[in-house]
């Protein structure tokens, strides 16, 4: 069938065009000052934007018009694919997500532009400047090595459709919440280089920012919990995350920006650790790009990977050109980077901060050493090898938990220095609240160190949080609010990005929870005939009926199975085991049963022709705090944000130094 | 790398961060040599004839090979399958749940330790998601 994918490539040669023409007038227009070239510059940018959108669409309509001379609708599409899901296939492939990445990030570009140049001319023609080059590098892929819509010829009658385990809801919204946040941080990226160039180090870049960084962080977050919950819900091996070398691509650059986030309050606050945050946004881009990079080059083995794409040899010199470029830079101005205040106490808000940020790092040094390892280890010795999650969970655990430690301690610590006495008292209370919690644990026969060091800390921390919220209301209780909620509202409105951080760390501390059941998890699998049973932890699990039937996609083989506790049933459960025409592939269907106690998790891993099924099935407890936590901590995410002012007019307030009042 | 230190100005100051800085350079290269020497951290590539070669090792290894066409049998959860690099063939056993992509002639890694002349797995991977790419339709 026809459809408008011709307009697909003209549309990107167009889009390259104009990228490059503002790439130029944005240059030339920091060089000479020059405010109408910028503004030429950034309409520019807009068409390089509108025409990405363009040529997106060209290939979504071809998409649902099963225009199956284009390749990539006859590989990643068919005539039965869902409406959904015929969407999603825009990001299905290589081609198609490397599109809608260039389209997310000449238009943020172009958006990002438009909102800061009247407020900050010569910085934002910087920034145009590099967004529009880091366009030309995915423009350039996308009309050479990484067609989207190259043809195919003789015309197939039908598509060979999407992987069946990329068809869930979780699959819908995963890759393009990462791409927004790796695309995000293009923005603070080119903004901070920007600054660099102009040699304009104050806090202007990253407040002018600010809501760039906390949408792609934020999108990042979302997107990494996604994509547990559709490796937890659709990959049926009970668990969520298997630090495979794409999840570890996605977490290194989330690890960086965390980082950032928590430094960039201290150069606020106290004038303090500005080339670490240069470098650290530096650091999160590249290892977003270097995601990117990895996902699409086949060096390293994943279930992600796209097929060997001839691509993978153009990100290298990119990422040299970006990382040499950016630490070429921050060496120039090191001068000028200079801090204004310095460090007066080991005890003291600032170190807490400083050591936040170096655990964070460290984490993100380890994962990208896990991850690098065999190809160092292959381009040393010539021996090829794998690094499996127990090397990353030694490493990681340590590191994690004592970040967790930190987040509750830091809050509690003031400014500059703090007595020994002073802390002592702070610190009493969430201390007391921990060690009970480890004891009465201990005492009810937990024997897992681990668990028990992550269960006292989430305590204590949410202990050292609660007091926080506490003492701001016990403050707002004094001024006339009436009741305790009336207090808690006003708190948290009050001074939304401290307090909204306070919710996000308290997401955190679910999250944590969720991850310590981990170590209590119970597996079985078994060959049931039809009314047979097997036992799983307190539960009977009896498999009673084999369910048969037909769609059009694919042929259905649903297992019945009665969860019995203490002979009384508590649920039925149905995994499917199911078998896709088109791509002639069997995919499982898992079946959970979920609640803040611990899910049932089955699956069915084969069936016999005679009607008996292997089952799988797992008890994972407290699974259901971490989507909990994910929750509370999008909630927290969301007041942060409204705390944030909109627009580019408050970002030039916000550019004049003022006694910010920021997790003070 | 940039200096989160620059600002410790007193020569006390200097020597505490100096020596937080040294105790950090220690800790994290420690943290991974200690994490990569635990059990099942990293495991070698083989080939199928490499494997043969190196015979029963008292360590897991990983295996790559495609399944040869017409080996799997299955007997209630117990699988086996023979495996070829193009040279060799390893016949491979399996009581742990199998990939969804897992068929002939697919792409597997193997992961486990040779017992006689066959490959005990305790995890048989398969390539795919994304990876999935269609043959072309003709």
């Amino acid at each position: 069938m026809r459809s408008l994918g011709g307009l697909g490539r003209p549309s990107l040669i167009a889009a390259l065009v104009f990228a490059a023409l503002a790439c130029v007038l944005f240059v030339i227009g920091a060089l000479r000052s020059r405010r109408d070239l910028t503004r030429a510059g950034t309409r520019s940018l807009t068409a390089a934007s509108g025409f990405t959108i363009v040529s997106a669409s060209a290939l979504v309509n071809a998409l649902f018009a099963h225009d199956f001379s284009i390749e990539y609708v006859a590989n990643y599409s068919s005539e039965s694919l869902s409406r959904g899901y015929t969407l999603a296939a825009l990001w299905g492939g290589m081609e198609g997500s490397l599109l809608f990445w260039t389209m997310l990030l000449t238009t943020f570009s172009a958006v990002a532009v438009r909102r800061s140049r009247r407020a900050n001319p010569r910085l934002t023609a910087w920034a145009g400047a590099i967004l529009a080059g880091v366009g030309i590098f995915f423009l350039v892929l996308l009309v050479a090595p990484a067609d989207p819509f190259t043809r195919l010829a003789p015309v197939p009658g039908d598509g060979r459709g999407l992987n069946p385990l990329l068809q869930s809801p979780g699959m819908m919204i995963h890759p393009p919440l990462l791409y927004s946040g790796f695309v995000g941080f293009s923005i603070p990226f080119a903004f901070a280089l920007a600054a660099l160039i102009t040699g304009r180090l104050d806090e202007g870049w990253f407040t002018s920012t600010r809501r760039w960084t906390l949408f792609a962080w934020s999108s990042l977050s979302v997107g990494i919990v996604l994509g547990g919950a559709w490796a937890y819900t659709e990959l049926g091996w009970g668990g969520y995350w298997a630090w495979d070398p794409v999840e570890n691509a996605s977490f290194m650059p989330w690890l960086t920006a965390t980082a950032f986030l928590h430094s960039v309050v201290i150069q606020e606050k106290r004038r303090m650790l500005k080339i670490w945050n240069v470098t650290l946004i530096l650091l999160t881009y590249v290892l977003a790009v270097f995601g990117t990079f990895l996902t699409r080059s086949g060096i390293l083995s994943s279930i992600h990977t796209f097929t060997e794409g001839p691509i993978g040899k153009w990100f290298l010199p990119f990422l040299g050109v970006m990382l040499i470029g950016g630490l070429g830079v921050i060496a120039v101005r090191a001068d000028k980077l200079k801090s204004e205040n310095r460090f007066d106490s080991l005890m003291s808000r600032e170190s807490a901060f400083l050591a936040n940020n170096v655990l964070f790092l460290a984490a993100a040094f380890t994962v990208l050493w896990g991850t690098l390892y065999p190809i160092i280890a292959e381009a040393v010795t010539g021996t090829r090898l794998s690094v499996g999650p127990p090397f990353f969970n030694a490493v990681f655990i340590p590191i994690a938990l004592a970040i967790l430690a930190l987040t509750g301690l830091g809050p509690l610590i003031s400014w500059r220095r703090m007595s020994p006495g002073a802390m002592g008292r702070v610190i009493r209370v969430p201390l007391i609240v921990g060690t009970v919690v480890i004891v009465a644990l201990a005492l009810a026969g937990i024997g897992s160190a681990g668990a028990l060091i992550a269960f006292g800390l989430c305590a204590f921390t949410a202990t050292a949080v609660g007091s926080e919220f506490a003492r701001g209301s016990k403050i707002h209780r004094r001024r006339g609010a009436t009741g305790l909620a009336s207090a808690l509202a006003r708190t948290l409105t009050r001074n939304r990005r401290r307090y909204g951080g306070y919710v996000i760390h308290l997401g955190v501390v679910l999250i944590v929870i969720g991850l310590a059941g981990g170590a209590f998890r119970t597996e079985r699998h078994a060959l049931l005939e039809p009314g047979e049973s097997m036992r799983l932890g307190a539960y009977t699990v009896t498999y009673t009926d084999l369910r048969r039937s037909e769609t059009p996609e694919k042929e259905v083989n649903e297992a019945v199975l009665d969860l019995r506790r203490g002979g009384e049933l508590v649920a039925v459960m149905r995994p499917q085991r199911n078998f896709h025409v088109a791509q002639q592939q069997p995919q499982s269907e898992v079946s959970i049963r979920t609640n803040p106690v611990e899910d049932v998790y089955a699956v069915v891993t084969s069936f016999d022709p005679d009607g008996a099924a292997a089952i799988r099935a797992f008890i994972n407890p407290l699974t259901w705090w971490i989507w909990a936590g994910a929750i509370v901590m999008l909630g927290g995410i969301v007041i942060v944000m409204a705390g944030e002012p909109v627009g580019a007019r408050s970002a030039v307030r916000r550019t004049v130094p003022r006694p910010v009042a920021v997790a003070e | 790398m940039a200096q989160p230190l620059e600002t410790a100005t007193s020569p006390k100051r200097r020597a505490k961060f100096v020596v937080g800085g040294a105790l950090l350079a220690v800790a994290v290269p420690t943290l991974i040599v200690w994490a990569l020497s635990r059990p099942g951290a990293a495991s070698f590539y083989v080939t199928v004839s490499e494997a043969k070669e190196r015979g029963v090792t008292s360590q897991d290894y990983r295996v790559n090979g495609t399944v040869v066409p017409g080996s799997i049998e299955r007997d209630g959860l117990v699988t086996t399958f023979r495996v070829t690099d193009g040279e060799t063939e390893m016949a491979v056993t399996t009581d742990r749940p199998l990939p969804d992509t897992f068929k002939d002639e697919s792409e597997v890694v193997v992961k486990g330790d040779l017992e006689g002349s066959t490959f005990v797995a305790t995890e048989v991977l398969a390539k795919c998601p994304s990876k999935f790419k269609a043959k072309r339709a003709a």
